[in-house]
């Protein structure tokens, strides 16, 4: 049976990222009331002021961390954080991470990397960072931030998690390597063999590559494999789907979604494999003119539109209602939240950053793929 | 006859993309310094309205003890409403610190303590007002269809006691607000233009307006008062007077921002296909400045700086300040007019221009 779990969470991109729209009662009253009594969407957006009064670094929703240690790996970064108050999580799941960057907010989601023991015991997370080109958290984490400064933490969530029932074969590519080390790294025994495959483009790229020795050390059933796709050919897909066909292993992938779809595929072709896929994939392609944009509505439904031009014009030439005003990026009446993906101000010429922020549909453009949640 | 009565002709296209460059050029320059700081004038403002409007409603729940807080309690009261609805409402909805990305105080999901609708003032006055800035019909902040402010318009015989109709307005600005930016005429009255076309249906206008106006009736005149039962009265009375106290601040200092004596106005015709230089040439013409000290400029918004704020709506406001001389002095090397003076300067001019316009008047002829 194939499985695909949704949202899809990726590790090193960000992702949508939305609270269930369903409240009961009790909340939409409460939240009625804010609005009525204080004129915020919430009570913590009227406090946060003065709370941060007495503890600056407070933000309403979110949880102070302080970083402890920044340590370069493998084209990428290694950051561990101590949360202030009681965070949980369960091994492969991502979470929400804030900074303050010149004035400015950046959100990103990050599988964590750490295991479930280091955070209950020591109360230390660890995030594996891969570094970007531009990319405003490698820029932060480049320009040296020092031991000490304080980061937020938001929501824990994501549902990639072992099943320790079954046998499993696990296929990571790149920074898809951090959920698997969470879960390997929390477990205290392992009654199932598992068998993980960790792509890499050189050897020495390959991130915890001590880790992964005493782990094997440490559970026989256990094997890992470093396959390093410019030494070695790439793997045969297909050949590692009969391989889990034939051991009724359920298969976690973490890597690009082209790499889920191509397992998806070998998988489709053995109707008698009975386990389960479960995977969590990251990026798209962002080369080309013409970039693929999803519009969300309120309602939830997804509207995709591709081609040249703004925003604004891709999801009327769509006919996907969105609201505008001016049109020549004054009124900021078409403002939108966009999920993720990168944007050029047709005005300013600026790109965007990757992560969740506000854009102005009518001088926007896509230059990656971008999901906008429209607020109509 | 007098000065009020120049029409302003567009700048000549070279012109203009010489002003364009100077003025983009300017914007360029602050955009690439928007940051830390303004993150954390925006954060103490916030903090500053916090804590004025708590502390004048507890002053004001103190009745009960004392009838000497009742006073001091409106006043701090209406200067925390004064300063949620220019520094920060009026600043936050026109996107100036959306860069920072703050989960509520940017332009997408920000309320304010005013009967008017926030999504509503954006659809009327970002975009209507700013784009068309004091064009003669285009332009409804232009008098808010109450007044008569240049003989452009027809006179009619509601316009004999408009000073009267000003005072009224002014009082009851915040539910005028309200009901200009609905855009009620056409909401409730059926009267559309023709080339104007509503993305909203009136259905969802009427329910965003009487949402606003119903919760913040309740607020101020029910659930504040009977939380402090005792004095509910009081309570009540004080609320009132703090709304009427930010009503006639925030609507002297709009009046001052496009009606005084030389703020010109222009013809609809003179104004399709305009450059940007030349929007830039009309929003300069057609607005004004006051001086005065730093919590002058805080407190009207930094409306005091209204030429600064229509070139550059986007730009955190506390900017305009810094930014004043400088527009001055691009302005005076293209023989540009640039209106300011004392607060109580302009604001004299304005009652002089509404009463001036109380008359019938000849219809001018277009210098040229």
């Amino acid at each position: 049976m194939l499985q695909q779990l949704d949202p899809i969470a990726s590790p090193t991109d960000s992702i949508s990222h939305q609270r269930s729209p369903e409240q009961s009662v009790v909340q939409r009253l409460w939240r009625a009331c804010c609005k009525t009594v204080f004129v915020q969407s919430s009570f913590r957006s009227f406090i946060e002021p003065l709370v941060r009064l007495i503890s600056p670094g407070y933000l309403a929703g979110f949880q102070r961390a302080k970083v402890l240690m920044v340590q370069p790996i493998a084209s990428g970064y290694l950051l561990r954080l101590k949360p202030h108050g009681g965070l949980t999580m369960l091994p492969g799941q991502h979470v929400q991470l804030r900074i303050e960057q010149a004035g400015r907010f950046v959100d990103r989601f990050f599988t964590i990397a750490s295991s479930q023991q280091q955070l209950q015991q020591a109360g230390i997370i660890e995030l594996a960072i891969r570094q970007k080109p531009q990319g405003q958290i490698s820029e932060w984490l480049k320009g040296g931030i020092t031991p000490g400064a304080d980061v937020w933490l938001g929501d824990v969530a994501g549902q990639f998690q072992l099943h320790q029932e079954r046998p499993a074969w696990m296929i990571a590519a790149g920074s898809g390597i951090t959920p698997f080390r969470s879960m390997l790294q929390s477990l205290s025994r392992l009654t199932q063999p598992v068998h993980l495959i960790y792509l890499v483009k050189q050897a020495d790229q390959a991130w915890f590559a001590d880790e992964w020795t005493e782990l094997c050390r440490k559970f026989p059933l256990l094997t890992v494999d470093i396959w390093a796709t410019q030494q070695r050919s790439r793997p045969d897909l297909e050949q590692i789907a009969q391989q889990v066909a034939a051991m009724h292993a359920d298969l976690y992938v973490c890597g690009p979604n082209a790499l889920r779809q191509q397992l998806t595929q070998a998988l489709a072709a053995l109707p008698h494999w009975q386990g389960k896929l479960f995977s969590e994939t990251f990026g798209g392609s962002s080369s080309g003119d013409s970039q693929t944009v999803e519009f969300i509505s309120r309602a939830g439904q997804n509207l995709q539109a591709s081609g040249q031009g703004s925003l604004l014009q891709l999801a009327e030439q769509q006919g996907i209602a969105a609201k505008f005003g001016c049109r020549r990026g004054v009124c900021m009446q078409c403002v939108c939240q966009k999920q993720h993906g990168q944007v050029r101000n047709q005005l300013t010429g600026e790109l965007s950053s990757f992560g969740p922020e506000l854009v102005q549909l009518c001088v926007s453009e896509a230059v990656t793929p971008v999901t906008i949640q429209l607020s109509v | 006859m007098s000065e009020q009565f120049q029409i302003m002709r567009p700048l000549p296209q070279d012109q203009a993309n010489k002003l364009a460059e100077k003025l983009d050029a300017l914007l360029r320059t602050e955009r690439a310094s928007l940051g830390a700081e303004d993150a954390r004038y925006l954060q103490r403002l916030v903090l500053v309205q916090r804590l004025l409007t708590i502390s004048g409603r507890v002053l004001i729940a103190a009745c009960f003890f004392s009838l000497w807080c009742l006073v001091p309690g409106i006043l701090l009261l209406a200067l925390g409403k004064i300063i949620d609805n220019m520094e920060i409402g009026h600043n936050v909805l026109h996107g100036q610190y959306d860069f920072i990305r703050h989960p509520y105080l940017n332009s997408e999901t920000f309320e304010w303590d005013i009967a008017c609708d926030a999504k509503s003032w954006q659809r009327t006055h970002n975009f209507e007002h700013h784009t068309y800035t004091n064009i003669i019909g285009m332009d409804r902040d232009y008098g808010y269809g109450l007044l008569r402010l240049s003989d452009d318009y027809r006179w009619r015989l509601q316009n004999s006691w408009q000073l009267l109709t000003y005072v009224a307005l002014s009082t009851l600005f915040q539910w005028g607000v309200a009901y200009h930016e609905l855009a009620a005429q056409r909401v409730f009255f059926g009267r559309k233009k023709a080339d104007r076309h509503s993305q909203v249906s009136d259905a969802e206008l009427k329910k965003a307006f009487f949402g606003k106006a119903t919760r913040q009736l309740l607020k101020d005149y029910l659930v504040f008062p009977l939380l402090c039962f005792p004095v509910f009265g009081y309570v009540l009375l004080a609320n009132f007077c703090a709304n009427i106290l930010r009503n006639w601040w925030t609507s002297t200092v709009i009046f001052c921002g496009h009606f005084t004596a030389e703020a010109q106005v222009f013809y609809p015709e003179d104004c399709q296909n305009e450059s940007r230089g030349q929007w830039y040439y009309r929003q300069i013409l057609g607005s004004s400045n006051f001086r005065g000290g730093v919590w002058l400029h805080v407190l009207t918004g930094h409306l005091s700086c209204q030429i600064e704020h229509h070139l550059f709506p986007d730009l955190p406001a506390w900017r305009y300040r810094r930014l004043a001389p400088q527009v001055q002095a691009i302005a005076n090397e293209f023989g540009i007019a640039y209106n300011t003076g004392s607060f109580a300067g302009q604001y004299w001019t304005v009652l002089k221009r509404i009463v001036k316009n109380s008359w019938p008047t000849r219809k001018r002829v277009v210098q040229s």
